[in-house]
Parts: structure tokens; sequence; C-alpha cells
């Protein structure tokens, strides 16, 4: 896949959050439906929500943190920010861990299934990595559900995460590794 | 006060223990992280690191030097790091290989576990490794840690690929483990 099309298709696109658009991703990701699955860096709280200066810390943090990638998901069609993906290789390129968040309003839609098409072939197709791991909390089924679809394997869980209505929740973890890529994704073709 | 166990107790780092860790990070034996370092580390990077260990009530990791009781001789590192308020700990360890197989390495587990679940109200202690390090996952496994994450092919080391094992100890499991502690923690 040439880098000219691996981030665009006929209905979305995904390119950097811009500090101009303050207002627009505070509209999304104060969205309250939202709220514990919008995949935050780790020192902002993501059961509350969030003010302004917070909103502009996290943008900032997603155009500088070193060895990770934070893209926008874009609606074509209105300009509208939809979700985002997140690529990690910070600790080891051979074994980085990606994200995908897809708003509330837009889920259902095949909107994560064509982003991570996207994400695992430029992944595998441009980098070292080896196998992609993806963590999602235990009562986001329609997470875990959506990376089994998409040929994930169960790697077992981070047991007690973190708390979640007045229970304790662990971390589910899926891997995919390249040659289960190539074998789902391109007929054994990268 | 320093922590005390059967053979060994924990003190604070200080300035002479260095040049034995500095040995230590550059024996790849020892190094049974998910990935190699480059064995060039050196007495002054050590040196800086200690240096700005700063003073502070919110601290988010700590590193205990291992003693030997009877010989005074230094045993090896013990840390733990990502620390969560009242929640959750990961723990490491390095041992000089004089001391394996010695039970100088789970006294001190011991020891650290007893300081992060009395002392800290820690509800889980984490420990990663790898597949590839059967000594490591033993010596969890003695303390009542547990396998719960086993990420497929995710590490390339020694020339091979292994998994990244997560284990974990729950706070009640660690009490199940000791009927001499009594567990003053309401639940959750």
């Amino acid at each position: 896949m040439h880098l000219k099309t691996i981030f665009k298709t006929d209905k979305i696109h995904l390119r950097p959050f811009e500090e101009h658009e303050l207002p627009k991703v505070k509209v999304y990701l104060n969205n309250y439906d939202f709220i514990g699955t919008r995949g935050l860096p780790w020192d902002i709280p993501d059961l509350l929500p969030l003010s302004e200066k917070q909103i502009g810390q996290i943008i900032s943090k997603w155009a500088e943190t070193k060895n990770e990638l934070h893209l926008a998901i874009i609606l074509n069609e209105t300009g509208e920010i939809i979700g985002h993906v997140e690529y990690d290789w910070g600790w080891d390129a051979f074994s980085p861990g990606m994200n995908i968040i897809i708003s509330p309003n837009h889920r259902k839609r095949g909107y994560g299934s064509t982003v991570l098409k996207l994400l695992l072939a430029f992944v595998f197709n441009y980098s070292s990595a080896h196998s992609i791991s993806c963590w999602v909390p235990e009562w986001n089924i329609l997470g875990c559900k959506f990376l089994e679809k998409h040929f994930f394997k169960d790697c077992g869980q981070l047991r007690r995460a973190g708390i979640f209505e007045g229970k304790f929740f662990d971390y589910c973890i899926y891997n995919i590794l390249k040659h289960e890529w190539k074998k789902n994704y391109t007929g054994g073709l990268s | 006060m320093v922590l005390e166990g059967k053979t060994i107790y924990l003190r604070e780092e200080r300035i002479s223990d260095i040049e034995t860790f500095v040995k230590l990070r550059n024996d790849m034996a020892t190094q049974a992280w998910n990935k190699a370092l480059p064995p060039d580390y050196t007495l002054p990077m050590y040196q800086k690191r200690f240096e700005e260990k700063e003073f502070s009530f919110d601290r988010k990791d700590a590193r205990f030097t291992i003693i030997h009781k009877e010989s005074d001789e230094l045993v090896g590192t013990i840390s733990y790091s990502e620390y969560e308020s009242r929640f959750s700990t990961t723990i490491g360890l390095v041992v000089r290989k004089k001391f394996w197989g010695t039970g100088a390495s789970f006294d001190a587990q011991e020891v650290l576990l007893k300081f992060l679940f009395e002392e800290l109200g820690l509800l889980v202690a984490r420990i990663w490794t790898q597949s590839g390090n059967p000594r490591a996952i033993r010596l969890a496994e003695k303390s009542g840690f547990r396998v719960s994450a086993r990420v497929r092919e995710s590490i390339f080391i020694h020339g091979k690929i292994f998994d990244t094992l997560i284990m974990d100890l729950l706070r009640e499991e660690y009490y199940s483990l000791h009927p001499e502690l009594l567990d003053g923690l309401p639940p959750i």
C-alpha cells in the first residue's frame, strides 16, 4: 500500500490534531457517553469531563510525544472528528501498541474496521513491528468483540487495572502477529 | 529503619553501591529484561541517576539495596515503579549471580511485598518478565504471583522470540498466603 493512500479512503481520512481546533476537540472528547473509552494520555483522568486547558495539554502531548503517533479520524463529508488512533512504539518497535477510538455516535458503521486495516497496513509495511497489541477494559465488550472479529488473539488480562462502577476491572490484552495479518488481510501478500 | 528479612535486609541505595550496579547492568546474564541493553553503562551514568533522586512525599518509585545479613555483602537491588497511590505497582529485581539459588532473592521479594501490602496498602502488585526467563517466573510464583497475560511473540532477545508475561498478585491472594498477617484494609 502506497503512503499516498494509506491514510485516506472515500469516507474518512487520518491526520494530526491541530492546536487551533481546540473547541472542536473539546466537543469530540467531552461527549459524556464517551467518557472512559477516550484513550487519553495516562496522566489525564479518563472518567471526568475535561477543561480547555486539559484539552490543550492533550493536543500538545499527542503532537510532541516521541515514538508515538496520534491521528484524528476525520469524516470527509463534514470534516467532523469521529475518532482517533494511537500507535506507540516507545518501549520496543518490535512489539508496539495500538488503540482505535471511535466516538459513540459513529460506532457500528464500519469506520473502526476501515481505520484498523489502514493502520495495520502502515505498521506492518513501514516498520519492523512483529506483533501489535491492544489493551481494552473488560467492560468495553464492543471493543473486545471488535478485536476478535479482526483476527486479534486473546492474550489474557492485566488483572485489577482499575475501579469502574464500584467494581475492579481487568484490561483484556489482544495481539496480532505479522504473519497473521498477512494471511487474513492481504491473502498472504504484503 | 531497614526492611528486614530472614537472611537479608533492604536499605536505601548508597553511592558506594553503584560500582556493583554498573557491573550487574553490564552483565548480559543478569539482564533479564524484555529487551537487551548495550553493556556500556558507566559509573557517571549511575552517579547521575543517584544524584537526581529527589526528596518528595509523592514518590512513584523506589530502589533498595539488598544486603546479606551474615556476610554484609551486597546481594543486588530490588525496586518498584509505576506506583499508583494505594492501588498498584510493578516490582523489579536484579541479583548478583553469586547469590542465585540461595533464597536471598525470595527473601528480598517477600520483604518488599510485605512493605507494599502492609504499609502502602496496595491492591495489586505486578511483575513483567518473559517466557525465556524460567528463573524469574519460578521466583514470582513462589511468592504467589501468577501469569495473567502472555503477550505472544512480543520480545526478541538472545537471538530468539519470546512471549511477554505479565504476572500479578492481588491483595487478598497475598494475605491468604500469609495467615500470620491480618488485612486491615476495608474491601472495595
